[in-house]
């Protein structure tokens, strides 16, 4: 027992697995005969440098009873080399060499037996006589002999279908595989059945040598793209990355994207196809680009269905992200209205995702359009106007606000939409102009103070109004502002709105929580909402003269008015006043009508 | 009844028509004719407006604009006094503001719930997966968090415990979770002795659908090594976080930023610069890693001091307020230290960032001597809540750059 035996291999095992777990689909013998034929004639290019190369697919019959076969005019192979790598699975003839070959896992002929029962291969080595004919069987026996008959130098594979695998053998089955896996490879390959004869391959990358700064070539490429990825295109941006040895194109979307949705990208191996349907090649953020690259240097997963997630494939997708980056600063300075119309489009997303990265929304901060007292501009020509810029935190202290900022020769921005507010917060930082929130220091300062001749007018009217407003713990200040035709204002900052949520919950908490709330936000240490009234409105005035009890019911009205053009939920208490002093008010009015 | 108001003492109840009705018989005292001058959106329902909120809020990441649109959903339901549409965004709001960096304001929402449904059991769902049972799992970020307030005495927090476990032990759920905070609470009031009993207290109780999901247990149970200043038994307990094989909404963000400084003093340089790397971006811009972002800012100091320049002020707002006063010592130590490391270098005069929203621009300069005496005053309520002088002692020293970095400080 202390003899080292060799693992058995079950060959029928092997291909279940292939079958099953390592391949998306069986159509990938296709892929893997044309990868086999490419390599081989890599193989003997090395060797006579002036050999182009050609692979040819042939299709005798159709379905079931089809034969198809791939034959190349590579370097052949010679019995020692049908032994090692056809015949020992996991050995390759690429392995060392990985650079040159696409194929380095020797298990890329074993693949035919998912579609097929027994592979015929034919061949002769360049330099060598002889002829070999290797038959391989799917129960894992394999026959060699020698020929009589001279074979032409390089390979050729016959397949049968097995019966579940006719479908496969359809001429346009065979041709659209084919096209599909192997349609950028650089060698000529040539497809015949009954007459029927197609050519592709040999040609150059579709990007290849286009200048897409051109009106001809960037119309070229973007119809490449939309024809390839199903999508409409609004750019095209060259790829070129050094740490994969890559080369393609990011195409920029023209319809609107989710952030977490990754897209899918189009990736080939030394011009053989990887995948259709590969993400992670770009960073998260640049998930409104679709791209289609050549790379030559990136490791294949063994299924060669994508790459390996390593430190290379993790520099190519920084080098992709400054390409992009590069791109969307280059259009901002170039072509503003590419920008707007990019930004337009991927708006909402792009407004997440910026707040998530800050070095991201430093490409358009200034192109991002915001809502305010300009209308819905970008942030730049807010900028530019040169006046002061602040904004508030929701559509309600905006719409109290607006006319405010105007009389007082501000532009205000609405912050009230999603992520507006904290990206107006990190444009501050990011463009290093003040774009500072409208808040009380702001209106306490701002607004003028009265006059000796308006404070005079206004008399005791604050202390009556502090008297007033003290149970609702709010503050009346004393302003003189335009418009005058607004009454008074009512500031709500963040601060204000928490201690009015400390307030609804202690009226419902626990004894136990009550407890915990104060200990975490003391009520001495809360807010206060102020209550602006401006001297130089009409009411306020007359609000000012001895009105008696009429006063402390009108500012108790001003004052639950505000709160509710503000939208602010009513506490217990405010809720007792409105119903009491709408009822006053009332009876005030019918009074007084009765009278008159 | 939705869309109403409803007097408490009268028992009068005002429609949401008659609402608009009063609101215009008041308008003679303001002015309306300004541009959109609104009233509330009655026609959407309070339900279905408060439930569109919560739905966008669902739909963003964890930071400010998510507790941002939660909030306005509790606006909303309460402005309708629609306490089942409130209570449905309370809990989301829980939720965004203990993920997002403001425990305080997830504590609020979380008294209001369990107030309303101690008031009404009958009304909330007690079923697996119900309000109540979803109440029982937030009750876990709210002790955790609310042990780490100087303001909260051991005794407030012995009750809340018990409270917390009175519920549990009540619907059949296990104690684990309310052990692991007994735990919790033991590190963060560095009281080392009781760390070991603790762990093996929480490991006793057997897991139930109550229980943290096993990257937050894998990273507590390092946090408790790194407690016991054991950084060999941290790692390997840590080992599946470090190798990717677990993760959650914090974690391993949180473990790195507990791993950096330990790993950093032991040597381990190639380790602690990987994590150094990969910190900002898991970061973002959620102040609920604050305290990853004060490690790497301390780490900074000591080994990039130039990128030490530049991460303070991406940071320098989370000092102050927001997150849990013990979370936020460690930013504050960074800042600090990177203060100073700005005088050295000739830059005390740049900008440090804005301290607080209602204040200018603070540079390094300014910044240093107040954030040092934020830092000693906060220590000193903590060693008086803790009745002891480690806080203090360790930040004093962390402060000087002379303290040995272990969990939590």
């Amino acid at each position: 027992m202390s003899e080292r035996d060799p693992f058995k291999v079950d060959l029928r095992g092997i291909v279940d697995v292939f079958s099953n777990h390592l391949y998306s689909s069986p159509t990938v013998f296709v892929r893997e005969l044309l990868q086999n034929a490419i390599d081989a004639i890599t193989a003997r290019h090395a060797v006579e440098p002036s050999h182009g190369g050609e692979i040819s697919i042939r299709l005798v019959g159709d379905g079931a009873g089809a034969t198809l076969s791939f034959e190349d005019d590579g370097i052949g192979l010679n019995e020692a080399d049908v032994h090692v790598f056809l015949s020992t699975i996991g050995q390759s003839s690429k392995r060392d060499s990985s650079t040159d070959f696409l194929g380095q896992f020797g298990i890329g002929i074993l693949s035919c037996f998912v579609v097929s029962d027994e592979v015929t291969l034919v061949t002769r080595k360049l330099g060598s006589s002889k002829s070999l004919r290797w038959i391989g069987h799917s129960d894992g026996t394999y026959e060699l002999a020698s020929l009589e008959a001279s074979a032409p130098i390089g390979t050729a594979v016959y397949l049968r279908p097995k019966i579940e695998s006719a479908p496969l053998f359809n001429a346009a089955k065979v041709i659209d595989t084919a096209r599909h896996f192997g349609g950028l490879l650089p060698v000529r390959i040539t497809f015949t059945h009954e007459g029927r004869r197609e050519e592709f391959g040999g040609e150059p990358l579709p990007w290849q040598g286009i200048d897409l700064k051109s009106d001809s070539g960037l119309s070229q490429v973007l119809g490449y793209g939309e024809a390839l990825f199903g999508d409409r295109m609004m750019a095209a941006i060259p790829i070129k990355s050094e740490a994969a040895d890559a080369t393609g194109v990011a195409f920029l979307l023209s319809e609107p994207r989710s952030v977490h949705v990754p897209q899918n990208h189009r990736a080939y191996l030394r011009r053989m196809l990887v995948s259709d349907s590969l993400t992670g090649l770009t960073p998260d953020w640049a998930y409104f680009v679709r791209c289609v690259v050549n790379v030559n240097d990136l490791r294949p997963t063994a299924g060669r269905e994508s790459f390996y997630e390593d430190e290379k494939l993790e520099k190519f997708r920084e080098e992709v992200g400054q390409i992009v980056r590069a791109w969307l600063e280059e259009t901002g300075r170039r072509d503003p209205d590419l920008m707007a119309q990019f930004i337009r489009i991927h708006y909402m997303a792009l407004k997440a995702l910026a707040t998530q990265d800050p070095e991201f929304y430093e490409l358009f901060v200034r192109w991002l359009p915001f809502e305010g007292t300009r209308g819905m501009i970008p942030l730049g020509d807010y900028l530019d106007c040169g006046r002061e810029l602040h904004y508030v935190s929701d559509h309600d202290a905006y719409r109290q606000l607006a006319g405010v900022a105007r009389a007082l020769g501000i532009e205000l921005i609405d912050g009230g939409f999603s992520y507006d507010t904290q990206l107006l917060s990190l444009a501050q930082e990011l463009i290093g102009r003040e774009i500072s929130p409208l808040d009380d220091n702001f209106l306490m300062q701002r607004l003028a103070d009265p006059t000796a001749e308006e404070s005079a007018i206004a008399g005791d009217f604050v202390a009556d109004a502090q008297r007033v407003l003290g149970a609702f713990r709010a503050q009346p200040i004393l302003k003189g502002f335009e418009p005058v035709t607004v009454p008074a204002l009512l500031s709500q900052s963040d601060s204000v709105a928490y201690g009015r949520q400390v307030r609804a919950s202690r009226e419902v908490a626990l004894p136990l929580f009550i407890d915990v709330l104060d200990a975490v936000s003391p009520p001495e240490t809360e807010s206060l909402p102020l209550l602006v009234f401006n001297v130089r409105n009409e009411l306020v005035r007359a609000l000012c003269g001895k009105l008696g009890e009429k006063r402390e019911l009108a500012i108790q009205l001003l004052y639950l008015h505000a709160l509710m053009l503000a939208h602010q939920p009513l506490s217990t208490s405010e809720l007792e006043l409105l119903q009491k002093a709408t009822l006053q008010l009332l009876m005030q009015g019918l009074g007084t009508a009765r009278r008159d | 009844m939705p869309g109403s108001l409803s007097t408490v003492q009268t028992g009068l109840t005002v429609s949401v028509y008659a609402e608009r009705a009063l609101i215009l018989q008041v308008c003679w005292i303001v002015d309306l004719s300004a541009r959109g001058v609104g009233l509330p959106s009655h026609g959407m329902g309070a339900e279905n407006e408060a439930d569109q909120l919560i739905d966008e809020g669902y739909g963003m990441a964890y930071g400010a604009d998510r507790i941002r649109a939660h909030s306005e959903a509790v606006r909303v339901a309460d402005l309708h006094q629609d306490v089942e549409a409130g209570f449905r965004a309370r809990q989301a709001l829980i939720q965004s503001a203990n993920m997002g960096g403001d425990p305080n304001l997830a504590l609020v929402a979380f008294a209001w719930c369990l107030g309303q449904h101690d008031a009404n059991p009958d009304r909330f769902s007690l079923e697996e997966g119900g309000h109540f049972t979803n109440l029982l799992w937030m009750y876990k970020w709210i002790v955790e968090r609310t042990s780490e307030h100087p303001g909260i005495s051991r005794s407030k927090l012995a009750d809340l415990i018990d409270d917390m476990s009175q519920r549990y032990r009540d619907r059949g759920f296990s104690l684990r979770p309310v052990r692991k905070l007994q735990l919790w609470s033991s590190m963060n009031m560095l009281d080392r002795e009781k760390v070991p009993g603790a762990v093996a207290d929480w490991l006793r109780h057997g897991r139930d659908s109550l229980s943290d999901c096993m990257a937050c247990d894998v990273d507590w149970e390092a946090a408790a090594h790194l407690a016991m200043r054991d950084l060999p038994l941290a790692r390997q307990a840590a080992a599946p976080l470090f190798e990717n094989r677990m993760r959650c909404a914090e974690v391993p963000t949180l473990t790195y930023g507990r791993f950096l400084l330990p790993l950093s003093q032991a040597g381990d340089n190639a380790e602690a610069e990987r994590l150094a790397h990969q910190i900002p971006r898991r970061i973002g811009t959620n102040r609920d890693f604050v305290q990853a972002a004060g490690t790497l800012v301390v780490y900074l100091v000591e080994h990039n001091p130039r990128e030490a320049l530049r991460a303070a002020p991406r940071y320098s707002a989370w000092a102050l307020t927001g997150e849990t006063p013990l979370r936020r010592l460690l930013l504050m130590i960074g800042l600090v230290r990177a203060s100073r490391l700005a005088r050295e270098m000739g830059k005390g005069g740049d900008p440090l960032g804005i301290l607080l929203p209602s204040e200018p621009v603070t540079s390094f300069d300014e910044g240093e001597p107040r954030l040092y005496r934020e830092a000693c005053n906060l220590a000193d309520a903590f060693d008086k809540r803790n009745g002891h002088s480690r806080v203090g002692d360790a930040v004093r020293s962390h402060l000087e750059g002379t303290g040995t970095w272990w969990w939590p400080l």
